[in-house]
């Protein structure tokens, strides 16, 4: 059956079984290998998208689920608070791997557009989905505070 | 028992912290590939009727009192529980989760029996 998906703003299609997790779809079908996959379980983060503007497991969710939805993964990302992110990610050189961080930055994102003041407190608990093996974990707050910055003083992305 | 992981928290909702809510992970449904749990309301119940640490007679109460049972009467209360989908998962798991003994069907007998005869609750325990 042809299931049709609006990805990073195109409409895609997927002929496969519907119970496909969006994952594989994204990464074997339409070849957009920035998501990732690192554990399968919902457990580490790495294959957060957003789907109509919140933050997915995209490996805890079958593709039948996602027609008439708005998927956008790492590649599509545009907004200005995606744009104050990425920058501050850069600049504190947050990646070291790198293997966790579209999924990190995925969620910060998610995070900052609902929450552009945010605590430490906030944070930790956004981001407690997302782990990290190289432990970037200082990195990655001191760039959500910068990105956070930023974008409360209105600095061009 | 043990904690949920990832840590997660109620929030302000019941349904979990800003972009981590329950929903980044549970679907609508359990979810076979992933081995996660679903259903389409899935969240958690308020704070006020949580039960851990509680004495039996301590929790009998407080399913009859309308300050933590989400303002129900009895009646509404048998409703809830033999008739809920959500409570109904405790029975239907899924997966490789023990469900919980009985079934709903059975459970719902119970409660109305007990209402019937008085709703008592245990003294001391």
């Amino acid at each position: 059956m042809t299931i049709r998906l609006k990805v990073n703003g195109e409409t895609r299609e997927f002929n496969g079984d519907p119970d496909t997790p969006l994952l594989w779809v994204i990464r074997d079908d339409l070849g957009l290998t920035g998501t990732k996959y690192g554990c399968g379980i919902a457990q580490c983060g790495a294959c957060t998208v957003h789907v109509d503007g919140v933050p997915l497991r995209s490996c805890s969710s079958p593709v039948a689920a996602m027609p008439g939805r708005a998927i956008t993964t790492i590649e599509g990302l545009s907004s200005p608070v995606a744009k104050a992110v990425q920058k501050a990610w850069i600049e504190l050189d947050v990646a070291q791997c790198g293997y966790c961080q579209s999924g990190q930055i995925m969620s910060a994102v998610a995070l900052l557009e609902k929450k552009p003041k945010l605590s430490d407190r906030d944070i930790d608990l956004a981001m407690a989905g997302n782990i990290c093996r190289c432990a970037t974990y200082q990195r990655i707050r001191a760039a959500i505070h910068l990105a956070s910055k930023r974008l409360a003083s209105g600095d061009p992305p | 028992m043990h904690p949920h992981s990832p840590l997660v928290v109620r929030g302000p909702d019941d349904r979990g912290a800003s972009a981590l809510r329950c929903t980044t992970c549970h679907g609508v449904a359990n979810f076979a590939p992933s081995g996660v749990p679903g259903h389409p309301v899935w969240h958690m119940a308020p704070r006020e009727m949580a039960w851990q640490g509680r004495a039996l007679a301590q929790i009998c109460e407080q399913i009859k009192d309308p300050r933590h049972n989400g303002g129900r009467t009895l009646a509404q209360i048998l409703e809830h529980v033999a008739h809920d989908s959500l409570v109904g998962w405790a029975w239907r798991p899924g997966g490789s989760r023990e469900p919980a003994p009985g079934t709903q069907e059975e459970f719902g007998a119970l409660i109305a029996a007990w209402i019937e005869s008085g709703a008592a609750c245990p003294v001391g325990h």
